[in-house]
C-alpha cells in the first residue's frame, strides 16, 4: 500500500459513511462544537478568574481570606454531610422502590413507575415550602401541635434540610438505579439456586455483585446532585442562616448589603469543580463496570418477578404510599391550605372561616405576568437550543472515530456532576468582562445561556440513547436505494427521532419552567423568572402569596409533565419499531 | 455485471493492522447469482459493504456494469446513492415509520431515478405481486411477520430494477422451514428478473442451493471460486473441502505411484499431481464411504468395527474403528445395521488428495 493510499484509508475509517448524511461536513459538527466551547468557556472562566485574582495584591489577600476562612471550611463540611445525609435518605426509599417496582409483583407497578419519574420535575421550592409548614420551629403545624408537650421538630436544620432533600432526590436515585435492577437475568439468580446456594449465598454471591454497580452509580449520582442543590437549602437553610456551599456563592454574589465578591465566589468553586470532576470520572469506571455486567445478561434474557405474597405486597404499597405521602401529598395539602390563608395556621375547621382566594388575586400583579414572560421565553427557548446541540453532540459521539467521541461525551456530560451554580458564576465572570461590548450581564439571555449549558448532559442522554435505538442500516438502505443526503434527514431520520426530540423537548422545558438556580443566581430586574419571583416572596414572608404562585406553578408543571409522559411513551414505541 | 479487481483493505485496531480483505478479485457475470460463502471474519461482509459503497477499500477496483465506482489509484469512490444498486439488509432495514407500498416506492420517488407516480405504482405493484404481497400495500412494516418483512425487503431491492443486487444474509432471520422456502423464491425471482445479484452467507447448503457460482471467503482472502460441484468435488484446499462437509483425515507417505501408507494400511488413490515419497493428507467425506458385508476385488477395503450409530431417521451416522483409527461415515437411514463388524470401501475416485502442510 502506497502513503497515500493509506492516508485514504485512515481517512475513510476515521469518518465512517453512516449518517455522514446529516452531518459530514456541514452545520452538524458546528453545533456539537458550539456546544462543547459553551460547556468549557463558562468552567475555564471560573478557573481563570480565580488564578487571575492572584495577580493583584488585593486578589490575593481576598483569596488568602477566603481560604483561612473557618466559615468557608464549615460551609464545606456542612455540605459534605448534608449531601451524605441526602444520599442515604433517598437511598433508603428510592432503591426499596425501584426493587419492588422492577423485581416483584406489586400491584400498581406501572403507576409508580411513572410517578417516581415524574418526581424528578417536582420543584424542590415546593417540597421544602410544605416542610416548612409542617415543621418550622414557630410556624409549623407539628411544632403548634406539640406546643404543649415541650418538643420541637426543628427542619430548619442541617439534618432537617438533608431529610427533606433525600426525600426529593429519591426519585432521582430510583431513576437511575431501576433500569440495571430490571436488566438483570433472572435465570443468573435461578441457575445459583438450582446449583444449591441457599437464599444468602444467592443474595451474597449473585445478586449483590449484580447490582453493586447499579446502587453505587444510584448513590454517587444522588451525592454529586445533592453537594450543588440549591432550592431546598435556600428556602430551608438562608433564613436560619445555614449556609451551603451553594448558598454560600449565591450569598457572595447576591449579597444584601455590600458588593458582590465575584472573584471570591469564583475561588471558591474551584475546588469544587475538580472534586465535581472527580467525582463523574468514579462514576464513568462504575458505569463501565455495570455495563459489563449487562453484556452478559444480553442474550435469552428473562426477567422474572419475585412474587410478594399478600403481606410483602402490603407492606410494599404501604412503603411507598408512606413515601409519597411525605414527599408529595403532605406538602401540597400544607402548601394548597397554606395558599388559601392570610397567615398560616393548622388544618382544622376552625381555620376553614379565613379561607379566601385573597392570595390568588393579590399576586396577580404586572411583575409576576413579567415573570411569567421571562418564564416561557425561558422555558421554550432553553430547551429548543439545548435539544438541538444535543442532538448533534450525539451524532458526533454515536458516529465519529473513538477518540473523537470519547472526548466529545467527557465534555458533554461535564454539566452532569458540576454543579450549575459553578456554570452561574463562569457566566457572571465571562458576562461582566464583555459586559463593555454586549451588555448580558442580567439579562434573560445570560439565563438562557446558562440553561442551556446546564442540561446538555441530560439531553445528549435523552437523544444519544434514542439514536442509538435506531438501527444504521435503516440509513444505509437509503444511500443505497439513492436517496440524497436530504431526503434521507428529512423523510428518515427526523421522523423515526421526531418523538424523541419532542420528549426531550418537553422534559427541558418542564425542567427549565420550574428551574430556581440559575435564575436565581443570575436575577436582576429585566430577567425576574416565576421561580424566582416565589422565592423572592418567600424570602420576605409572604408565605400565602409564596403558596399560591407554587401551586399555580405546580399546576403547569403538572399539565407539561402530563404531556411529556405521552410524547415519552410514543418515543419509546417508535423506538421499538425502529428495532425491529 | 459485477468486477473486483484486487480489492484489500486493512485497518489499525488497538495497534495492530488488520487485513479485512486481502488481494480479492472476482467476476461476476450479468445475469449470474454469485455467493460469497465465508464463516464470519471471514470479510465477506466488508467485501458486499464495499460493492455497496457504504465501506471503502484500500486498495483496488471495484466496476458495476462497466462503470467503475471505486478505485484505489485513481482515487475514485462513488458514493451508494449513486450506485445502480438494491440492497436486502440482514436487519431488512425497512423503515419502521412507513407503509409497505411507501417503503418500496421512497427509492423511485427521491432516489437515482425518480419516476412520476402513476409509474411508481405500477412499479410497486408487480414488485409486491413478485414476492406475493399484494394487498398488504397499506400494512405499516412492523406489523408484517419477519418473513413478511424479507419478502417487502426484496420487493424494494426489486422495485429500482438495479444493475446489481446485493443481499447480505437476508435469511438469517427467518426460522428454519421458511428460510428454505423463501430461498427457493429469491432464486427464481432473480432468475426470472434476470438479476446480477451477490449474495452473501455464511450456511454452505443455502450457497450450493442458491449459487450458479460461489467464492469461499476465509481470513479476508478468496480460496477458491467455482460452481458448486467443482467446490464440493475438486476443493483447491482442505479449508474448503471442509467448508462443504465433514471429513476424515488421513496422513501418510505416497510409497509409490497411487498408494499413500496411512495408519490403516495403504490406500489407492489418484496421484497424479504428487511427487512419490511426498506426505500427502487424504480426505474422504462420510457420505462417499460405502459399507459392505464383503469385500470384492476393488481396492480400499477395511476391515471395521462399529463403535457408535447416531441416527437422524433419514439418514445415520456411524463411526467405526479400523484398528485404532476412527473414521465416520454416513448411511441411508432406512436400514437398521446388521452386525457390528463389518467392511469399509472408499471409492478411489472420491478421495482428496492434498499436500501436507505439517
Amino acid at each position: 500500500m502506497t502513503q497515500p493510499e493509506i492516508a485514504a484509508a485512515d481517512l475513510a475509517i476515521a469518518s465512517p459513511p453512516a449518517w455522514r448524511a446529516v452531518a459530514g461536513r456541514s452545520l452538524v459538527p458546528a453545533i456539537a462544537s458550539l456546544g462543547l466551547v459553551m460547556i468549557v468557556s463558562l468552567l475555564a472562566s471560573v478557573l481563570l478568574r480565580s488564578f487571575g485574582s492572584l495577580e493583584s495584591a488585593t486578589g490575593r489577600a481576598a483569596i488568602i481570606a477566603l481560604f483561612s476562612d473557618a466559615e468557608y471550611y464549615r460551609t464545606l463540611l456542612d455540605t459534605f454531610y448534608f449531601a451524605l445525609l441526602t444520599t442515604v435518605v433517598a437511598m433508603l426509599f428510592g432503591v426499596p422502590i425501584a426493587w419492588f417496582v422492577e423485581r416483584t409483583d406489586l400491584p400498581g407497578r406501572e403507576a409508580i413507575r411513572v410517578m417516581m419519574g415524574a418526581g424528578i420535575l417536582i420543584p424542590g421550592f415546593f417540597t421544602a415550602m410544605g416542610w416548612v409548614y409542617l415543621a418550622h420551629p414557630r410556624i409549623g403545624m407539628l411544632n403548634i401541635w406539640l406546643k404543649d408537650a415541650g418538643i420541637v421538630i426543628n427542619i430548619q436544620t442541617l439534618t432537617g434540610m438533608g431529610f427533606v432533600q433525600g426525600l426529593a432526590l429519591a426519585a432521582l436515585a430510583f431513576v437511575v438505579a431501576a433500569p440495571s435492577l430490571s436488566a438483570i437475568d433472572s435465570t443468573l439468580e435461578e441457575s445459583a439456586e438450582i446449583h444449591g446456594l441457599s437464599l444468602v449465598n444467592r443474595f451474597r454471591y449473585v445478586t449483590l455483585p449484580l447490582v453493586t454497580p447499579a446502587l453505587m452509580a444510584s448513590a454517587l449520582v444522588t451525592f454529586m446532585v445533592a453537594l450543588a442543590v440549591f432550592d431546598i437549602p435556600a428556602v430551608l437553610g438562608l433564613s436560619a442562616k445555614i449556609l451551603l456551599y451553594s448558598t454560600y456563592v449565591y450569598n457572595l454574589v447576591n449579597p444584601a448589603s455590600a458588593e458582590p465578591l465575584y472573584e471570591i465566589a469564583a475561588a471558591s468553586s474551584a475546588p469544587m469543580l475538580l472534586l465535581a470532576v472527580g467525582l463523574s470520572v468514579l462514576y464513568y469506571r462504575i458505569i463501565r463496570q455495570s455495563s459489563r455486567y449487562q453484556v452478559v445478561s444480553g442474550k435469552g434474557y428473562r426477567s422474572k418477578l419475585t412474587p410478594l405474597g399478600a403481606r410483602g405486597r402490603v407492606g410494599g404499597l404501604t412503603f411507598v404510599g408512606l413515601y409519597l405521602f411525605l414527599v408529595l401529598l403532605l406538602p401540597l395539602l400544607l402548601v394548597a391550605w397554606g395558599s388559601f390563608l392570610p397567615f398560616f395556621r393548622p388544618i382544622s375547621v376552625d381555620a376553614l372561616r379565613f379561607l379566601s382566594f385573597n392570595n390568588y388575586v393579590g399576586v396577580l400583579t404586572p411583575s409576576l405576568w413579567t415573570a411569567v414572560g421571562h418564564t416561557l421565553i425561558f422555558s421554550v427557548v432553553a430547551p429548543t437550543f439545548t435539544t438541538i446541540i444535543s442532538v448533534a453532540l450525539s451524532w458526533v459521539i454515536l458516529r465519529q472515530s473513538r477518540a473523537i467521541s470519547r472526548a466529545v461525551e467527557l465534555i458533554a456530560f461535564l454539566p452532569l456532576s458540576i454543579p450549575s451554580v459553578i456554570f452561574g458564576v463562569g457566566a457572571i465572570t465571562i458576562a461582566l468582562a464583555i459586559g463593555s461590548f454586549v451588555p448580558i450581564y442580567g439579562s434573560l439571555a445570560l439565563i438562557i445561556l446558562v440553561e442551556i449549558v446546564v442540561r446538555t448532559s441530560v439531553a445528549t442522554r435523552i437523544t444519544g440513547s434514542a439514536m442509538v435505538q435506531i438501527h444504521r442500516e435503516l440509513d444505509e438502505a437509503g444511500a443505497v436505494f439513492g436517496l440524497s443526503t436530504g431526503v434521507r434527514f428529512t423523510r428518515i431520520l427526523l421522523p423515526l427521532l421526531g418523538p424523541a426530540l419532542a420528549y426531550c423537548w418537553l422534559f427541558l422545558a418542564v425542567l427549565a419552567f420550574r428551574e430556581l438556580t440559575v435564575p436565581a443566581l443570575l436575577v436582576s430586574r429585566d430577567n425576574l423568572t416565576v421561580s424566582v419571583y416565589t422565592w423572592g416572596l418567600l424570602s420576605l414572608g409572604s408565605l400565602g402569596r409564596a403558596s399560591a404562585v407554587t401551586i399555580l406553578v405546580l399546576l403547569s408543571v403538572a399539565l407539561l409533565g402530563a404531556a411529556t409522559l405521552v410524547v415519552g411513551r410514543l418515543a419509546v414505541r417508535v423506538r421499538a419499531e425502529g428495532r425491529s | 455485471m459485477i468486477t473486483i479487481t484486487n480489492l484489500s483493505k486493512s485497518f489499525q485496531s488497538g495497534g495492530r493492522s488488520i487485513h479485512a480483505l486481502k488481494n480479492v478479485s472476482a467476476e461476476i457475470n450479468a445475469g449470474e447469482f454469485f455467493v460469497l460463502l465465508g464463516a464470519s471474519g471471514s470479510g465477506k461482509t466488508t467485501l458486499i459493504r464495499c460493492v455497496a459503497g457504504l465501506e471503502h477499500a484500500n486498495v483496488g477496483e471495484i466496476s458495476l456494469g462497466g462503470r467503475t465506482v471505486y478505485s484505489g489509484s485513481k482515487q475514485i469512490a462513488v458514493p451508494p446513492e449513486e450506485r445502480d444498486i438494491g440492497m436486502v439488509f440482514q436487519s431488512y432495514a425497512l423503515w419502521p415509520h412507513l407503509t409497505v407500498f411507501e417503503n418500496v416506492a421512497l427509492p423511485l420517488q427521491k432516489g437515482r431515478k425518480r419516476l412520476p407516480a402513476p409509474a411508481v405504482k405500477a412499479r410497486v405493484a408487480a414488485a409486491l405481486e413478485a414476492v406475493e404481497l399484494q394487498g398488504l400495500e397499506a400494512r405499516p412494516v412492523p406489523m408484517l411477520s419477519g418473513g413478511q418483512q424479507q419478502r417487502v425487503a426484496l420487493a424494494r431491492a426489486l422495485a429500482v430494477e438495479p444493475d446489481a443486487l446485493l443481499m447480505d444474509e437476508p435469511l438469517s432471520n427467518l426460522d428454519a422451514r421458511l428460510r428454505e422456502k423463501v430461498r427457493g423464491q429469491i432464486r427464481d425471482i432473480s432468475k426470472r428478473f434476470g438479476i446480477t445479484v451477490l449474495y452473501v452467507t455464511h450456511d454452505q447448503t443455502e450457497a450450493m442451493a442458491l449459487a450458479d457460482r460461489l467464492a469461499v471467503l476465509a481470513g479476508g482472502e478468496v480460496q477458491q471460486i467455482g460452481r458448486p460441484h467443482e467446490l464440493y468435488r475438486q476443493p483447491r484446499t482442505p479449508e474448503v473441502a471442509e467448508f462443504f462437509g465433514d471429513m476424515n483425515w488421513l496422513t501418510g507417505r505416497l510409497s509409490r505411484a497411487g498408494i499413500v501408507d496411512t495408519a490403516i494400511g495403504p490406500v489407492c488413490v489418484d496421484s497424479r499431481a504428487f511427487s512419490d515419497g511426498s506426505t500427502v493428507r487424504l480426505g474422504i467425506r462420510p457420505e462417499n464411504i460405502v459399507i459392505c458385508a464383503d469385500r470384492s476385488d476393488a481396492a480400499n477395503f477395511f476391515r471395521g468395527k462399529v463403535r457408535t450409530v447416531t441416527y437422524f431417521g433419514e439418514r445415520q451416522s456411524v463411526m467405526v474403528d479400523i484398528g485404532t483409527t476412527s473414521i465416520v461415515l454416513r448411511t441411508s437411514g432406512t436400514t437398521e445395521l446388521a452386525t457390528s463388524d463389518l467392511w469399509v470401501h472408499f471409492p478411489e475416485t472420491t478421495i482428496l488428495l492434498f499436500a501436507d502442510a505439517g
